[in-house]
């Protein structure tokens, strides 16, 4: 292969996996939250202060008794402050999509009702639990015992279709990861940021996996 | 330019350009928002820069060179790939790039990211120099060094035929 040639593969290539990068929305809204917090954090603990300054006051002056109406009650807060959200942030995994090309690729158990956590990890190291779904309605990959493989279909309104399960009959200690079976009671997948996520019919989650 | 105006004409280039440079979606996500939360921090100051992209591309880039270097990013592409190992959501590559993508697998961090910048990012030298934070003369040895590894590697893919193919 010449060097232009050369080359050219190489543009082809970054470019094709460019266009498999993420789509993120709300860039500008993540990228400023953290700093909006703090300024609204800044200001309520300025109002916070503003509280506790009031309190003190009254303490050390004592109710008002000219008749006027109290002074300000400790409950009360300045107009300028804006209180941050009181409950706990959960983090953000980024927007759910239920796109096919979202679903291409590599994927590693992270939970699954029923199987127990250790039985996750695997024994097998040729075939760690990872599968794989490919553009050709295949998924293959490993149960962490044996090479586990067969077909899916599925849509971008996140319907989902599997079916298949071992390719090799290898005796482990720990039961493999049963992907075919969680594949095959999924009736639809949902994607947000790194997780994968499967249901049944019910609504039911079957099996929730990271990206690998 | 106001930030959101920023974000809206190159924040999907970022976000991209973290992707190619780690191969996984969590951290191109994270790499991109990390280096737009940094730029709006000095909003005032890079919004008055002849290149404030050049800034926030900076700041990308030495981010997952630092970490690559700390060894926190999933570096699944680091030192020899096994057969069996699939570089996630590349289905499309493996079936058209596939020795080319594997061949830049094996390239350090450093050096897949000045091929990044040069061959993805469209960066001259000086450029390219200005992005690392390195001499000029170091941007061009080491883009050739990665080009003859490269070439090598890719040469090598494709005469084992390492694809994942399942037909």
């Amino acid at each position: 292969m010449n060097t232009t040639d050369f080359e050219t593969e190489l543009r082809a290539t970054l470019d094709a996996a460019g266009r498999l990068a993420p789509e993120t929305d709300n860039l500008a809204e993540r990228a400023t939250r953290p700093v909006r917090r703090r300024r609204g954090a800044v200001a309520a603990g300025a109002a916070a202060f503003g509280v506790l300054a009031v309190a003190a006051t009254v303490a050390v002056i004592g109710p008002d008794r000219s008749g006027q109406g109290p002074i300000a009650s400790p409950q009360s807060s300045p107009a300028t402050s804006s209180t941050p959200s009181s409950t706990a942030s959960l983090p953000y995994l980024g927007p759910t999509s239920t796109r096919v090309a979202a679903l291409l690729g590599s994927w590693r158990p992270l939970d699954i009702p029923g199987v127990d956590k250790a039985d996750l990890a695997g024994t097998n190291p040729n075939f760690p639990p990872v599968i794989t779904f490919t553009k050709k309605g295949e998924w293959t990959g490993g149960d962490g015992c044996n090479a586990v493989a067969g077909k899916y279909s599925a849509d971008d309104d996140g319907t989902f279709r599997g079916r298949g399960g071992l390719a090799t009959l290898i005796a482990c200690k720990r039961p493999g990861v049963p992907h075919g079976d969680v594949l095959k009671a999924a009736t639809h997948f949902r994607i947000t940021g790194p997780l994968l996520t499967f249901t049944a019919p019910n609504g039911r989650t079957v099996g929730t996996y990271q990206r690998a | 330019m106001e930030f959101d105006e920023y974000v809206a004409a190159r924040g999907r280039q970022l976000v991209r350009l973290g992707y190619v440079l780690s191969g996984d979606h969590y951290q191109a996500e994270d790499l991109a928002q990390n280096a737009l939360m940094n730029a709006y921090r000095h909003w005032r100051r890079v919004r008055r820069m002849d290149d404030p992209h050049a800034y926030v591309r900076r700041i990308l880039v030495n981010a997952h060179l630092s970490a690559a270097r700390r060894g926190l990013g999933r570096e699944v592409l680091a030192g020899d790939v096994e057969p069996d190992r699939q570089v996630p959501d590349l289905a499309t590559l493996l079936v058209e790039h596939d020795a080319m993508w594997r061949a830049l697998a094996q390239l350090p961090p450093r050096e897949r990211a000045v091929v990044v910048l040069r061959y993805y990012e469209d960066l001259d030298h000086t450029a390219i120099a200005a992005a690392l934070e390195i001499g000029v003369s170091t941007a061009r040895s080491t883009l050739s060094r990665a080009l003859a590894t490269l070439r090598s590697a890719h040469d090598s893919a494709l005469t084992t035929g390492a694809t994942r193919e399942h037909d």
